[in-house]
């Protein structure tokens, strides 16, 4: 027997974070070049609306009203593909992130997330692989020597940083002993020495270094944003592409950077949990327990998300600002030679305290 | 609805994708266009796996072909000089040579899928295998998944000692370059090949 209002329920969340991760890539737009605007004394966009708050809006009638230009010599049904191949998996990704702990609805259990899988973290990493592969042919298929080279670029930076961050989560998936982002949020509520919050950072300390390094040289995001060094490569990947593809591209790494912000915050940070919150209240050791609605408890955890996801968007935006760009090839050589002997380093010591009962 | 019809539907358009972009990858001229392709392929059996209820094992499949191995041909083809303007047409006789191994592999395949004993298991809703499989590959399978690390081990080697033998051999011709302090291990300076001195 099919549950529909089940099915019903679970639509309404995808249709609600579809929504909301849409209008935090459009404010993000914003945000990054009134906060670039800030760190250099200036003002930044500030004219449409108040605050500026409309121009995403007008930035997203401008790239659909504008030429779409296809130049001649591209490769036509690649060049078309790649903005939707980047997109879609950056869309797509952050389905397996939990955003609070799960209602009990009339005898259902509700999570709150899109997709409950068992192998929540590997689909996130099995999906920006794909991502990549839309910024590599998107390159090629322009048939422009700095597209092509931003594509390269993205290829190398790939195999640079990807074992390193797999091998980082490793830690995290050995102190919580599960794949699924829920259980990983959940663990972290439990408290250590009875009133220390179990927090990745706390128990994973290294492991976060590596992960965070490798997560903004995913996003390509400075001081990893090789594949499309506006200095060197004109506009990398993207330079033949105008109107909505050109945005689609640039949506797609918002889209990205919220996704690596939220896995930030859900593997190393608590996800949605807040200390001494639990489903039926707030819990102090040794000091009584406060009760709180089901639904009072849900809209703080999931305001707790939302202030995190915004404090590591914020530092997206802050190191861009702030540091200078890497060299590709001291890029490949921090990914080989420092961060994977550190992640790996990491899995023997974590393994090491375990057997030491400490985590 | 019926859920087997659901599923047969969704393993249909699997196995188009599947075979569609395989003959793709084998047709195209442009071997760009071939990896290209081969992406679909790679996806299509990912698609298949998930839905025989293994989600690791798909996601895995997503992970490392996709994500690792097919990058790495892109890459590999795209490095390599003027590939992509290579015509990649094979010649008649590998063509014949290639159906005679086709039509070998069917046949093996069509008789061992005509023999072999299916059993149905019937509805049920996916479980979970990621548990189930760490644990058999650390129990019963450890000793296969050990060969597996050290023959990967071995690779890994073998590549490295390809790669450094030649830079090796480029050090000892090249007069100017001093082998004492040189700290950053992979890549030396090289002087006589082009690559520009490192600042120190």
């Amino acid at each position: 027997m099919v549950d529909y209002i089940t099915i019903l329920i679970y639509a309404l969340i995808s249709i609600v974070v579809f929504a909301v991760l849409l209008s935090t890539v459009a404010v993000l737009t914003l945000a990054e070049r009134r906060i670039s605007a800030f760190m250099q004394d200036r003002l930044g966009p500030n004219r449409v609306g108040p605050w500026g708050l409309l121009q995403p809006v007008a930035d997203g009638i401008k790239f659909i009203m504008k030429e779409d230009v296809i130049p001649l010599e591209v490769n036509r049904f690649l060049y078309i593909l790649a903005p939707l191949m980047t997109i879609i998996p950056a869309m797509l990704a952050f389905a397996v992130v939990p955003f609070g702990h799960d209602l009990f609805l009339r005898g259902r259990v509700i999570n709150l997330q899109v997709a409950n899988f068992d192998i929540g973290i590997l689909y996130i990493f099995a999906i920006a692989a794909m991502g990549i592969f839309g910024i590599i042919i998107g390159g090629w298929a322009s048939n422009n020597k700095y597209s092509l080279l931003g594509g390269l670029r993205s290829a190398s930076q790939f195999i640079s940083y990807e074992i390193a961050m797999s091998l980082a989560v490793i830690g995290i998936l050995m102190v919580y002993g599960s794949l699924r982002l829920n259980d990983i949020a959940q663990y972290q509520g439990s408290l250590w020495f009875g009133f220390i919050p179990k927090w990745g950072i706390l128990v994973q300390p290294l492991g976060f270094i590596i992960f965070i390094v490798s997560v903004y040289a995913e996003t390509n995001r400075v001081p990893f944003d090789l594949p499309e060094a506006e200095a060197e490569l004109v506009g990398g990947y993207h330079t033949e592409y105008s109107s909505m593809k050109f945005a689609f591209f640039f949506m797609g790494e918002y889209a990205n950077m919220i996704t690596a912000s939220a896995l930030i915050a859900t593997l190393y940070f608590g996800g949605w949990q807040v200390p001494y919150l639990h489903n039926i209240g707030f819990i102090f050791p040794k000091l009584g327990i406060f009760h709180l609605q089901q639904w009072l408890v849900a809209l703080i955890e999931i305001l707790s998300f939302a202030i995190k996801v915004g404090f590591f968007l914020f530092l997206f935006l802050w190191i861009r600002w702030t540091l200078p760009r890497f060299r590709f090839d001291q890029l490949t050589d921090l990914g080989w030679k420092v961060l994977i002997p550190l992640a790996l380093l990491n899995i023997v010591v974590t393994g090491a305290l375990m057997m030491l009962r400490i985590i | 609805m019926n859920p087997y019809a659901l599923e047969a539907a969704f393993f249909y358009l699997f196995s188009a994708m599947i075979i569609g972009s395989a003959l793709l990858v084998v047709l195209f001229r442009n071997i760009v266009r071939s990896a290209f392709a081969l992406f679909f392929t790679l996806f299509g059996v990912a698609g298949i796996y998930v839905l025989l209820g293994a989600d690791f094992v798909g996601v895995t499949q997503v992970l490392i072909y996709i994500g690792g191995v097919l990058i790495l041909i892109v890459f590999g083809v795209m490095l390599t000089h003027r590939s992509y303007s290579v015509d990649m047409f094979n010649r008649l006789g590998t063509l014949v040579m290639g159906a005679v191994s086709a039509i070998v592999t069917f046949t093996i395949i069509y008789y061992a899928v005509r023999r072999a004993p299916w059993y149905s298991v019937g509805y049920k809703p996916a479980l979970p295998t990621t548990q189930p499989i760490g644990k058999e590959l650390l129990t019963t399978y450890l000793l296969p998944f050990e060969l597996v690390s050290v023959l990967l081990v071995l690779a890994m080697i073998g590549a490295a000692y390809l790669i450094r033998s030649e830079v090796t051999t480029a050090r000892e011709r090249s007069p100017i370059t001093k082998t004492g302090d040189n700290d950053s291990g992979l890549t030396p300076e090289v002087s006589s090949t082009g690559v520009k001195e490192r600042g120190k």
